[in-house]
């Protein structure tokens, strides 16, 4: 017999089951799972297409296994961190053994970076007892000069008939990165095009522990929150070692450039907070807030909402809003004045670590066939403001005739479907 | 009876009203599938990793991590 999904998800609650394993996924056998994200960002940046598939296999007892695979093809031209100048620059690639050039008054960007990235992922939920599940996580990520490898454990207990549940978990990653050239010193100068070079590391690595602790209480039969709060501890190598900085004198202008260093320790914290409702008997809001803040001085603040319309019986429309603003780390700089990266350690003019706002709207449709098959669709655009920070000041007159933050804008469409069970 | 008895009052009891226990045979709105916390499971993946490639944050609803160049 086939079942709507919800009713069946609801008869399952109606057991005792907890919320999580009384979702429509729960139902014992194998479900797949299908998306794709298209991500493309204006004026011939960043392009990106990254498919995913899932295989979960549920069992009566509640055990469930779920394995991913995911495919990640970049291509396009992303900036290299210097600022613009009045006549074109040239950049040496990262291998030392090429350049490109770029035009007086444009953003550089390195448009000679391609990759495409691999990872796996397999974990596996067992109930301990009545109320205690147990998830392990195991994961593998590879791309031409970047291998990561993690696993991590949660377990999460359901008190107060489960209208309450606890969790924590913890998480370690382990990066190798082999850029391609080698690692180059912090702050040291970029070699022309077939310079000889300093020796430089081959591969680095990095560690990642994250631990989390969540918090979720159903409110009413209508209503429930969550709250987690977590801490991210990395050590290794942080620095992107294909991104630099101009070194300018006072009319703003470029009189080298040298490759960014970023502290080789961050300690983050963040606190994330859900509220779901259903409203009207019909459809589902979610409004959510995250807080996050560093030791490098990043702090930045999230509000993301949704509102599912299940304007139909197997249909739905979900308008979705975020906005994100983050302050710019302590060592960020928009470039650097002369002689100054003799006299401080860090810095980077990775525009990812300025000051920024950025927003999201996007709107999703969603359509169950008639045998129970769901899919959706859902196209966004994303839009980065940035905030003038990290201007040296006796260089601040020459540079204000550029840019220094351009506008990031970036189109979004995700499509995905679900079969099995 | 006093306003400062009928506030306490009030305030008890919008206080144990936000804890009332939801009966098993009262879920079946939040076992929907639209009423799962973190929503739809690839759309989350896709914009934690979006979001990771471009912003200084990531994580907050689970494991910051991130497995790849990209930040």
């Amino acid at each position: 017999m086939q079942l709507n999904p919800s009713l069946n998800a609801a008869a399952l609650a109606l057991l005792g089951l907890s919320q999580a394993s009384a979702a429509a996924d729960a139902v014992p056998g194998w479900t797949f799972e299908g998306a794709t994200l298209i991500y493309s960002e204006a004026d011939g940046r960043v392009q990106a297409a990254e498919p995913r598939f899932r295989a979960t296999r549920n069992w009566d007892s509640g055990r469930s296994l779920s394995m991913g695979l995911t495919l990640d093809a970049l291509t396009g031209a992303s900036p290299n961190g210097a600022a613009p100048a009045s006549t074109p620059q040239t950049f040496t690639t990262p291998s030392g053994n090429g350049s490109y050039t770029i035009a007086a008054g444009e953003t550089p960007l390195d448009d000679t970076f391609r990759d495409t990235r691999v990872a796996l992922d397999a974990s596996l939920s067992t109930p301990l007892g009545r109320r205690n599940t147990l998830t392990t996580t195991l994961f593998a990520s590879n791309e031409y000069d970047y291998l990561s490898i993690g696993a991590g454990a949660t377990i999460a207990r359901d008190f107060n008939l489960r209208n309450t549940t606890v969790s924590f978990g913890v998480n370690v990653e382990q990066d190798r990165i082999e850029p391609v050239g080698g690692a180059p010193q912090p702050l040291s100068r970029m070699p022309a095009e077939g310079e000889p070079r300093a020796s430089r590391e081959a591969s680095v690595s990095k560690t990642v522990i994250d631990v989390l602790a969540s918090f979720t209480q159903v409110l009413s039969p209508v209503s429930l929150v969550t709250l987690t709060a977590s801490l991210s501890k990395s050590d290794g190598y942080l620095s992107d070692p294909y991104k630099l900085l101009s070194v300018v004198g006072a009319d703003g202008e470029p009189l080298r450039y040298v490759y960014e260093g970023r502290p080789d320790t961050r300690l983050k914290q963040a606190l994330y907070g859900e509220y779901k409702r259903f409203v009207y008997d019909r459809d589902a809001w979610t409004i959510s807030l995250r807080l996050m803040s560093d030791d490098w001085g990043v702090f930045s603040q999230t509000v993301d909402t949704t509102y599912r319309w299940n304007f139909g019986a197997r249909d739905h429309l979900e308008p979705h809003l975020r906005y994100y603003r983050q302050s710019e780390a302590d060592f960020y700089r928009a470039a650097l004045f002369d002689g100054e990266e003799n006299q401080i350690g860090e810095a980077s003019a990775d525009p990812r670590l300025g000051a920024f706002d950025a927003i999201t709207v996007g709107l999703k449709y969603g359509h169950t066939t008639r045998g129970g098959l769901p899919w959706w669709v859902r196209l966004e655009g994303y839009t980065q403001l940035g905030r003038s920070a990290g201007v040296p000041a006796e260089a601040a007159d020459g540079l204000a005739k550029f840019d220094l933050e351009p506008e990031l804008t970036a189109v979004l469409f995700t499509t995905g479907f679900r079969f099995g069970r | 009876m006093n306003p400062l008895r009928l506030t306490a009052m009030t305030l008890a009891l919008a206080l144990v009203s936000g804890c009332v226990t939801v009966q098993p045979w009262q879920r079946g709105t939040l076992a929907r599938e639209d009423m799962q916390p973190g929503g739809e499971p690839a759309l989350a993946a896709f914009d934690d990793h979006t979001y990771f490639s471009k912003e200084a944050s990531s994580g907050g609803r689970g494991f910051g991590g991130g497995g790849c160049g990209c930040n």
